[in-house]
């Protein structure tokens, strides 16, 4: 044990100064410091990502430059192409951090990719569609085929060995997002029918085998998750 | 089927105002006699967390709320970090709430706000403590002081007692003021420096007893007194000094709950360089006088509570809500204290494991708003009284314990690695 005189305190440690005034203290029983200590303090490494940096600033110099170059030259050629490019990097982007990088489940991030993948294909279909900004092939065939695709794979994720409630509120999501082409159609935004029609009974399906097969889970992870 | 809880009314601002920076995690530790066996520790966590499905949970995300949900999940123990306090995010630790590591023949338990307060948190390492000894091999009779896996576990352990005592008709508004702030050079890497001050509780209780007060009391007295001469250490000094002091409910209302059940009561005044200690201590004594009676104390819990019954804050959705609370709580409700003491009491635990177990700490978190933080806690006749700080600056720690010393008390003071 160890005392500062100035503070009239005593020091169970193996400093030379007192930590509260920097006098120096004196030993006064001859015992030594008693543990157990803290562990020391070692500089935590700072974490800097070069090449994710790097990818950051040509992204948006990339943006930067397209839709000036769009701007400066819209009187001759017409067309807004630059969103592609926009998009196109924001996509990439998503990619990046939530497919790629992310610890969220995997029914999640299909969800999230069908959602941008979608938004994608709208713009580049609206900038380079016939008509200038009309609908055509993304929403007749390739979100319909998207929004399929997505929702079996989520399918048969269940149908294998993982089978946790949480993933039925992203199946549950999938299968109402698959369902908007169909709405689209009824609304003549949509002229082909047969791919918003496959996408939509296959959501009809797997939202009727939610309720035949799950009615409880579904409805105990709906109120957990939307209990207010 | 999940069990799945709502977090309790207390727990439910923490989630939305934790940042790295402020991690709403407060630490209590045990010091054993021997060293620490990690494979034995980890399994009788493994043991106690079944007993204590409050806290053998995770947090979930929902389109309103944040919800804790059961988590099978194996608890992990870890071997203690210098970097005390830091945040316990969501997707790390196997989803847990709380942080179990050991170093020689210390356990630390630090765990998320969200979860339990000081006293449940109490509870559950008693137990992890009482059943690693028995794992050791030792021969431990309970006593009833430990949530033992026999006791069964009731309902009432896991209520929002918040919610329990809410009586509409009590209805008052009174606003704390805003409170005079801290300054100083912070820590890098968010370290956090630890001042511990070992007195008797006998000699501390003979000292506040000569000016009749409690032991809190009289130390959050001192605690203001020695914050009366430290002007560089504060800035808007217009404002009152003043100190949180968690009350633990459960000795005013009557419940089992392991999850949070204290709220704090507000001590304090404007400091002048002539402040007398006895006039200070009549005010701090006036103030817990005052706001320690039932009526009280149940109106902050109505009060609380009702902003949590508010139709409208409901059907919000939680990113929308989380902005508000951020922006609200760092514009007002971070500024109404300088600092928190927090005062846990008298740990009771089986006369069979005495022999083994030396001391308790409590160590409060810290943040950015409020950068010193106080815990006291109390195990046979020896009070740890601990200083968190995430500034360099220890005047305040200084001036603290100078001033036990001039009453007579003789302080051990401990601590982490200062000069980092």
């Amino acid at each position: 044990m160890k005392k500062c005189v100035k503070c009239n305190v005593l020091h169970n440690t193996t400093r030379k100064s007192c930590p509260l005034c920097f006098e120096i203290l004196q030993d006064v029983d001859g015992q030594n410091y008693q543990g157990p200590e803290y562990p020391k303090p070692t500089p935590i490494p700072e974490k800097y990502n070069v090449l994710l940096r790097i990818v950051a600033f040509l992204s948006i110099i990339a943006i930067f430059t397209s839709v000036l170059i769009n701007i400066l030259t819209y009187k001759n050629t017409r067309t807004v192409w630059s969103i592609i490019v926009v998009l196109g990097v924001l996509y990439f982007w998503v990619l990046l951090r939530s497919t790629f990088k992310a610890k969220s489940n995997v029914p999640m991030r299909l969800v999230i990719q069908m959602v941008t993948l979608s938004i994608h294909v709208i713009g580049i279909d609206l900038v380079t569609g016939v008509s200038r900004w009309s609908l055509s092939w993304s929403i007749n065939y390739v979100i319909p085929f998207l929004s399929m695709a997505s929702l079996l794979a989520i399918i048969s994720m269940f149908l294998g060995k993982v089978r946790s409630s949480e993933y039925l509120l992203y199946l549950l999501a999938a299968a109402i997002l698959g369902l908007i082409p169909f709405v689209l159609w009824l609304f003549d935004l949509v002229i082909v029918l047969w791919p918003s029609l496959a996408a939509a009974s296959l959501s009809f399906a797997t939202i009727v085998g939610m309720i035949v097969f799950a009615d409880k889970e579904t409805k105990e992870e709906l109120k957990k998750r939307f209990h207010i | 089927m999940n069990n799945w809880y709502k977090l309790d009314n207390a727990a439910k601002i923490f989630p939305s105002v934790t940042s790295d920076k402020r991690t709403n995690v407060f630490r209590l530790s045990v010091v054993l006699t021997e060293e620490v066996e990690p494979k034995l520790l980890e399994e009788a966590l493994n043991i106690t967390i079944i007993r204590f499905p409050p806290m053998k949970v995770k947090m979930k995300r929902g389109l309103f709320w944040y919800y804790l949900e059961e988590n099978f999940a194996k608890a992990k123990v870890y071997p203690e970090s210098p970097h005390i306090c830091q945040r316990l995010k969501r997707k790390e630790n196997n989803g847990y709430l709380f942080k179990v590591s050991y170093h020689s023949t210390r356990i630390n338990l630090e765990v998320f706000h969200s979860l339990t307060d000081g006293s449940g948190a109490l509870e559950f390492l008693k137990a992890v403590v009482y059943n690693y000894l028995i794992l050791t091999g030792k021969k431990i009779d309970s006593e009833n002081l430990v949530l033992t896996s026999d006791i069964e576990n009731v309902y009432e352990e896991y209520q929002d007692s918040f919610v329990k005592n809410y009586k509409p008709s009590l209805k008052n508004n009174k606003r704390d003021p805003k409170a005079m702030q801290f300054r100083g050079s912070f820590y890098d890497d968010l370290y956090l420096s630890i001042v511990t001050g070992e007195v008797s509780v006998k000699a501390l209780k003979e000292v506040a007893h000569k000016f009749s007060a409690t032991i809190t009391e009289f130390l959050t007295a001192c605690l203001i007194c020695s914050a009366k001469d430290l002007n560089h250490l504060f800035r808007s000094k217009d404002k009152p000094l003043q100190i949180f002091i968690p009350v633990n409910l459960r000795k005013y209302f009557p419940s089992r709950t392991l999850r949070n059940f204290s709220l704090f009561i507000s001590a304090g005044m404007k400091l002048q360089e002539d402040l007398e200690f006895e006039a200070v201590l009549e005010v701090v004594k006036a103030v817990f006088q005052s706001e320690l009676q039932k009526e009280k104390l149940q109106e902050r819990i109505v009060a609380n509570v009702m902003i949590e019954k508010n139709f409208f804050l409901r059907i919000v959705p939680l990113v929308i809500k989380e902005l508000v609370l951020k922006i609200g709580y760092s514009a007002w409700g971070d500024k109404l204290n300088t600092m928190t003491f927090s005062n846990i009491g008298v740990v009771k635990i089986p006369k069979g494991m005495e022999p083994y177990v030396r001391k308790f700490i409590f160590t409060n978190g810290a943040s950015k708003t409020s950068p010193i933080n106080i815990g006291g806690i109390s195990y046979r006749d020896r009070m740890q009284i601990t200083f968190v700080g995430a500034i360099r600056e220890r005047d305040l720690q200084r001036e603290f314990f100078r001033m036990l010393a001039n009453f007579g008390i003789e302080v051990i003071v401990e601590t982490n690695e200062l000069e980092v």
